[in-house]
């Protein structure tokens, strides 16, 4: 168990240790990977190469607009796929499992022509529209889980009590649901937040680019400059480690509940 | 159907972003279109042109090809950890599930940069420590079978999602299972064999099925960014092909052609795991 | 070799001084309100801050507001279609000769010749061969910068090391592979060559050969006719000496930095690369013509300003262009380094021509122009290139025989240039 830490963890700590070496020197002998001195001016230096405050700007909004969005979207969703029957239920499986299986590759081009008749392709919150689809259907299979935890009998109270599908939605299910509403917040923050495929396509003004796509312009730096480079990557990876880290225990939970 | 209303917003935004631009694919995989003057219809001479397409072909085998080895590796990693994490409570278990998790947590182009400097044959540190253990280098950056390993590596340690699912099925399983196994005096062996992998092998399906999705989609960030390709077209893969074709060279109806042959490929590729997944959770309901 | 964290602190202090620039903008008077015209130019750092200073210089001479947009050179096509593609395209780019037809084909470019003229713009000032280059359709598309063309880049310090006498003027081919094999060892390769067409191009055409049939229309590739298959013969041949990096070191580095780090002593480009090598403290630089095969022959290396098509602001960007082509712009940029400069009196004036800013054999650019070709300029262009590029590096790094190579670029490139 601990190997297997080990192992998944060793990426991250090349990235911070490689983030803190001299840049521009020959490549460190062998395997000395411990930067002595520690370069900590690598961090401000990356401001030079891209217009960090804007695009980390940019991300912030993306993220705040699309998980509010998404969760109501995909908890809606998960209670529609517990509660229906026959048809309906069929329809909201086929839709989600359809979804999961369509390459992202495959909407790159319609999307981008469809959103441009309508004007909203290439703006900083284009991207953000994700959140009506529920972002993706896993997000609603993992509501659904949480819900199907609930006793039936207690849905079925509420509905007999005269209760509207929203009442029942917002005042019994959601509540009862709440690891699940704070694993899918979180898993969409960090979607919204590394998202790059998205913003490649959809997105054309550098202004208004998210940050993880603004590091691509990095990826064509001169090679000796590596550590200002992960520097970057340190940075924008840090604010999704910090979300996950405060979200994995209601993260964990709701999948383990009974 | 008194209960889709809650659904509403969920069926109506995946009619406007997924069904609707598959309609639109389709429609503009029989045209010529360029961005600028609208699309001119022109019958069946883009299917021809892609039977033809011996780059988009090689493509797809190098998708299939990476699938093919990054698949099962990933699979065995969600799974083996999900196995491993699930019995005990406790810090280390807790710690154990958030390493698993954390290389997901990684921008995908953050993670793409690093292994562009992990696997730098001069600078990196990957090549360095094969050197350093006497390994052979497989030239990671420079031949086509060691980009192709590359990309694979990078692909390997991003499997939260399948981590997720695995561990959420484990736990499903009634602990009364195992215990009714080591009551009657089963091996743990015994116990994993016979109870643990059937019960779960549906869910693997499926999780296999997805995964191949999520390979050959993703693979296209450490293609672009790491190998860009290369060398010489060695991880030019499907989704990278359709990208250049329609934000390189323009063509957005071809580009539509190619992106409904993806999907009907991905289809085919899906429909028998998915069949067999089903087969097998049905068998199971009976017994 | 002490020289090289010198790179940083100059690159830091050059996009600290560009970005102070556009910070305080508002100065430009605001008699004029026109509304800002967007322009795009795939730069790299050092190169972006020539064309910052550009745009700041017109913003003072009066000229109006300009949006500056400048992305990786290798990203810039893609920047462009994608833009254009979401409706958001921006009002004048830089564009290559080599990629421009495509947009033009599309309908993207709105024909700049008439705007240029009320501009007050005259072409006959300017040298012929690039507004040849960025003429289709019987009509001036877009309006050239530059009349750079392919050159050997050499580095003194490595020269007079390994005791190698200077580059001449005329020097063959067997002097310059004797050349680069005399300067390979001690941890320096003798010279660096990227696998792509127009690389290879001026040495087919030096040679008696063609890269393609009909230089107008092309219908097909003829690498693999004699002439052009021994001139590429010679530089598989060359790649074969050891004289050129191997895969790790290509893989590793670009050509550039490997130049700029003294890990090659010459390597083959356009005048683009001089901004940022004159960054490179400590390195002592110079150019010199290609080696010749048969007769001299060079390729031309043109940029020019397009405008786009669904422009609202078509008649500022007009006046952009004209500034930026005309003699204040035309300085600036030569004396920046970037460009030679396509309008004659600025390339035959001290701004572009005095050795006193490396590289100091500037005229070499010039004494090419005589024997300048350019590569074909029809819309499938962007795609040959980039089949043939991917098939010479086969030839070049793995060792691929030469005549499987050509094959192979007869069955790809030939069906996108009959279509």
């Amino acid at each position: 168990m601990i190997a297997l830490s080990v192992v998944f963890l060793a990426p991250l700590a090349v990235m911070v240790l490689g983030s803190l070496q001299r840049p521009l020197q020959p490549p460190p002998n062998g395997l000395d990977l411990w930067p002595d001195p520690a370069e900590w001016a690598n961090y401000p230096a990356v401001a030079r190469f891209m217009p960090l405050g804007g695009l980390l700007l940019n991300s912030l909004l993306l993220v705040v607009l699309a998980v509010p969005v998404t969760v109501a979207v995909t908890s809606m969703a998960g209670l529609a796929i517990v509660t229906a029957r026959g048809t309906a239920r069929r329809l909201l499986v086929g839709v989600s499992v359809l979804t999961l299986l369509v390459p992202a590759a495959t909407l790159w081009v319609p999307r981008v022509v469809l959103l441009r008749g309508v004007g909203l392709a290439d703006t900083p919150f284009t991207v953000a529209l994700l959140a009506l689809a529920g972002t993706t259907p896993f997000y609603v299979l993992l509501f659904a889980l949480a819900y199907s935890r609930i006793p039936r009998s207690l849905l079925e109270a509420a509905t007999l009590e005269g209760m509207s599908p929203f009442a029942v939605w917002r005042r019994v299910a959601l509540p009862l649901a709440r690891p699940a509403a704070v694993a899918v917040a979180a898993l969409a923050g960090l979607y919204y937040w590394s998202t790059f495929m998205d913003p490649l396509t959809l997105v054309s003004s550098p202004g208004n680019w998210p940050a993880a796509l603004g590091l691509r312009t990095l990826s064509e730096m001169e090679v000796a400059l590596y550590p200002i480079y992960l520097a970057a990557a340190v940075l924008v990876t840090a604010p999704a480690l910090l979300a996950f880290g405060v979200a994995q225990r209601s993260f964990f939970s709701s999948v383990e509940r009974r | 159907m008194r209960r889709l209303p809650l659904a509403a917003p969920y069926l109506l935004g995946s009619a406007l972003l997924v069904l609707a631009p598959l309609g639109l694919a389709a429609a503009l995989a029989f045209t010529d279109y360029f961005g600028f003057r609208a699309p001119e219809p022109t019958g069946t001479d883009n299917l021809a042109r892609l039977a033809g397409d011996q780059v988009f072909w090689a493509a797809v085998g190098t998708s299939a090809l990476v699938a093919a080895v990054a698949v099962p590796l990933r699979l065995f990693l969600a799974v083996g950890a999900a196995l491993l994490l699930a019995r005990r409570r406790g810090a280390r278990t807790a710690l154990g599930r958030v390493a698993a998790y954390l290389p997901s947590v990684v921008p995908d182009a953050a993670w793409a940069l690093l292994w562009l400097w992990i696997l730098n044959p001069l600078y990196g540190p990957l090549p360095a420590l094969l050197g350093v253990l006497g390994l052979p280098d497989p030239g990671f950056l420079t031949t086509p079978w060691g980009a192709r390993l590359g990309l694979v590596l990078v692909m390997a340690f991003q499997v939260g999602e399948a981590f997720v699912v695995a561990l959420a099925a484990r736990l499903a399983i009634p602990s009364r299972l195992h215990e009714a196994v080591a009551v009657e005096g089963g091996s743990p062996w015994f116990a994993m064999t016979r109870v643990t992998l059937p019960l779960m092998a549906p869910v693997v399906l499926v999780l296999a099925v997805r995964d191949v999705v999520v390979v050959v989609q993703n693979a296209f960030v450490p293609a672009l960014l790491v190998t860009d390709g290369g060398p010489v077209d060695a991880t030019l893969t499907a989704p990278l092909v359709i990208y250049r074709r329609a934000f390189e060279y323009g063509e957005l109806g071809y580009a539509s052609t190619l992106s409904v042959a993806l999907l009907v490929l991905t289809g085919i590729a899906a429909a028998f795991p998915l069949w067999l997944a089903a087969r097998l959770a049905g068998r199971q309901r009976v017994a | 070799m002490r020289a090289i964290p010198l790179v940083l602190p100059a690159l830091l202090v050059l996009s600290a001084c560009s970005g102070g620039a556009g910070a305080d903008g508002d100065d430009g008077g605001g008699g004029e309100s026109t509304a800002p015209i967007t322009v795009q130019v795939g730069a790299d750092p050092e190169e972006a801050a020539v064309y910052r200073s550009l745009v700041s210089a017109y913003r003072e001479a009066g000229g109006g507001e300009v949006e500056l947009v400048t992305v990786a050179r290798d990203d810039h096509l893609t920047r462009l279609s994608t833009a254009f593609t979401s409706g958001d395209a921006p009002d004048v780019f830089l564009v290559n000769y080599r990629q421009y037809a495509p947009f033009v084909q599309r309908g993207a470019v709105e024909p700049i010749g008439p705007l240029l003229e009320d501009a007050g713009v005259d072409t006959a000032n300017y040298y012929e061969e690039p507004l040849r280059a960025f003429t289709y359709d019987g009509a001036l598309q877009c309006m050239p910068q530059n009349i750079s063309s392919l050159v050997v880049y050499w580095n003194r310090d490595l020269f007079a090391r390994a005791r190698v006498p200077a580059p001449t003027a005329d020097w063959s081919w067997a002097e310059f592979v004797a050349t680069a094999q005399a300067l390979t060892g001690d941890g320096v390769k003798g010279v660096g060559i990227d696998p792509s067409i127009v690389r290879m191009a001026p040495f087919v055409w030096s040679n008696g050969g063609t890269i393609v049939d009909d230089e107008t229309e092309p219908t097909r590739t003829t690498l693999h006719e004699p002439d052009a298959r021994a001139a590429l013969q010679a530089v598989v041949d060359l790649v074969g000496t050891g004289a050129t990096p191997d895969r790790e070191q290509l893989a590793a580095q670009g050509l550039p930095e490997q130049f700029m780090t003294g890990k090659v002593a010459m390597f083959l480009s356009s005048r683009v690369e001089v901004p940022a090598l004159r960054e490179q403290r400590g390195l002592d630089f110079d150019v010199a013509a290609l080696p010749v095969m048969g007769e001299p022959a060079s390729v031309l290396h043109s940029d020019a300003y397009c405008l786009a098509s669904g422009s609202d602001n078509a008649a500022a960007a007009a006046r952009f262009v004209a500034y930026a082509v005309g003699t204040q712009g035309q300085t600036l940029t030569a004396l920046a380094g970037r460009t030679v400069p396509s309008l004659r009196s600025v390339a035959t004036s001290p701004a572009f021509l005095s050795p006193s800013r490396a590289p100091a054999s500037s005229q070499v650019f010039l004494d090419a122009i005589p024997h300048l070709r350019h590569t074909p300029v029809t819309p499938a262009w962007p795609e040959v290139e980039d089949v043939i590029g991917a098939q010479l590096e086969r030839a070049f790094t793995e060792g691929v025989p030469l005549d499987e190579v050509l094959a192979e670029i007869r069955a790809q490139a030939d069906p996108l240039l009959a279509r």
